[in-house]
């Protein structure tokens, strides 16, 4: 082994992050035929050039605690880890994309209401907004549909449910609900006259929409109920049939 | 060749690693619906959507296998609640739960009619005795009746957890026997008949023997996802 490699294992020897040692003994051979070509160009001898820039490189020990402190075992193996981490975050991007397709931004932004409105719907003033929970409540619309032949009607409430907490889904509105007007009959989600309550999940603004169903008159009021969560709002009709 | 990006130190792209794995976590996180790490989180979670607080988890169930659904059942005050989530890489992911308003509830396997669970709110039930007549009637052209099979059958429960109970009936003929009656309770018991349930009675009592309550629900459903 000739006095540069010596030279060169002394001082890879003190550069505890290993994965650099490679690249390290690149750039230094590199610089050690550079000088050697510079004295050799100058009319030094072979051997006595490889010795000048051998001497030229400096201490072993010094240039290899130099090395060391520049290429530092912590900082390495954690940018390695790192590497290694960023292309598990990619792979499990990749795979919960071909698991789910591309999600819709689009809907993200403003989506879509739960029930189209027909055209025989009559708009209603809403009522206020309010919070539950983690929640926040505003009501998009009011509408209320009744067939003039006694066939019924339906009083429809599009609402929005906003929430910061972007993990949660909207809130639970399924057989949750219940219903009373002011002649004081009870509208429940399991036997008629129906109330029904569904949510469609979005990030940060769920759609929520709440149906009561009309029958055998318009109430002037309907005050509609969580009953678990106690939270209620009122919807005037104005009644009249 | 000419660099178009600045070259970065080893520290530079340490924290821009760091930032690019953090938003593909975020965004695989986000596609799973943030999935939960643990059974109490996922529960946190899921009473928050029903706008409710201090719910007790009673009881993980699991389906086999590494990546077997989990149903969680859980009280909070007269209600019940279930969820049931898959384990994920990233966690736990919700799939659906149901709110029971009711403070007792029983259900059975969808093949197995004779193993049901049961789900009781109150802590201070310590156990459970069921008691219900199965059969089979059957109509004929005439209008009468044919009873095939019509045997009462009661069972003590095996406490789960807090709050979750089971009960196994036992078969009242013998397995080889071969009278009508025999193999009406076999088709019941395998399954393979719905058969007619009457007189469903469950006493609730507590630590020490004092009757809490007499259940009587009007029949027993069966549950084909629910895991325990």
């Amino acid at each position: 082994m000739d006095h540069f490699e010596l030279w060169c294992a002394k001082v890879l020897g003190h550069v505890r992050f290993v994965p650099d040692r490679a690249a390290i003994k690149k750039e230094l051979t590199a610089h050690y035929e550079d000088s050697v070509s510079d004295f050799l160009r100058i009319g030094y001898d072979k051997d006595l050039a490889a010795s000048r820039a051998l001497t030229a490189l400096g201490d072993a020990e010094e240039v290899g605690r130099g090395l060391d402190r520049a290429h530092s075992f912590w900082l390495g193996w954690l940018w390695r880890v790192t590497r290694w981490s960023v292309f598990l975050a990619m792979a499990a991007v990749t795979v919960s994309l071909w698991q789910f397709g591309m999600p819709e931004i689009a809907e993200w932004i403003d989506p879509p209401p739960i029930v189209e409105v027909r055209e025989e719907y009559a708009q209603i003033p809403s009522p206020a907004d309010f919070s539950a929970g983690a929640y926040h409540f505003h009501f998009d619309e009011t509408l209320y549909d009744w067939n003039e032949e006694g066939e019924g009607g339906q009083v429809l409430v599009n609402l929005s449910a906003f929430t910061p907490c972007i993990w949660l889904d909207g809130p639970e509105l399924f057989d949750l609900l219940e219903a009373r007007d002011d002649r004081g009959r009870i509208y429940r989600s399991d036997r008629f006259p129906y109330t029904e309550g569904y949510t469609k999940d979005y990030p940060l603004r769920s759609r929520c929409a709440v149906s009561i169903f009309l029958d055998e008159y318009v109430p002037q009021w309907l005050e509609v109920r969580h009953k678990t969560a106690g939270w209620s709002f009122r919807v005037e009709i104005g009644g009249g049939i | 060749m000419r660099r178009f990006l600045p070259k970065l130190s080893r520290r530079q792209k340490l924290f821009r690693n760091l930032t690019a794995a953090a938003v593909c976590l975020f965004l695989a996180a986000w596609m799973w619906d943030f999935p939960t790490w643990s059974a109490e989180n996922m529960l946190e979670r899921t009473e928050r959507q029903y706008l409710l607080q201090g719910s007790e988890l009673m009881y993980v169930g699991k389906d086999p296998g590494l990546f077997g659904g989990r149903t969680l059942y859980a009280r909070n005050g007269e209600l019940l609640l279930v969820i049931q989530c898959s384990p994920t890489p990233l966690g736990l992911r919700y799939a659906w739960s149901e709110l029971i308003e009711e403070p007792v509830y029983c259900t059975t396997r969808f093949h197995d009619p004779t193993d049901i669970f049961m789900l009781v709110a109150n802590p201070a039930c310590a156990s459970a005795q069921l008691s219900i007549t199965l059969g089979e009637t059957v109509l004929r052209y005439d209008g009468s009746e044919d009873v095939w099979m019509k045997e009462d059958y009661a069972a003590q429960s095996e406490k789960v957890a807090s709050g979750v109970f089971r009960f196994q009936l036992q078969p009242h003929f013998a397995g080889e026997e071969d009278s009508l009656a025999a193999k009406t309770e076999r088709e019941i018991f395998n399954g393979e008949r719905v058969g007619d349930q009457e007189n469903l009675k469950i006493r609730l009592y507590d630590e020490n023997g004092e009757l809490l309550r007499i259940h009587t629900p009007e029949g027993l459903e069966s549950n084909a996802s629910w895991a325990w």
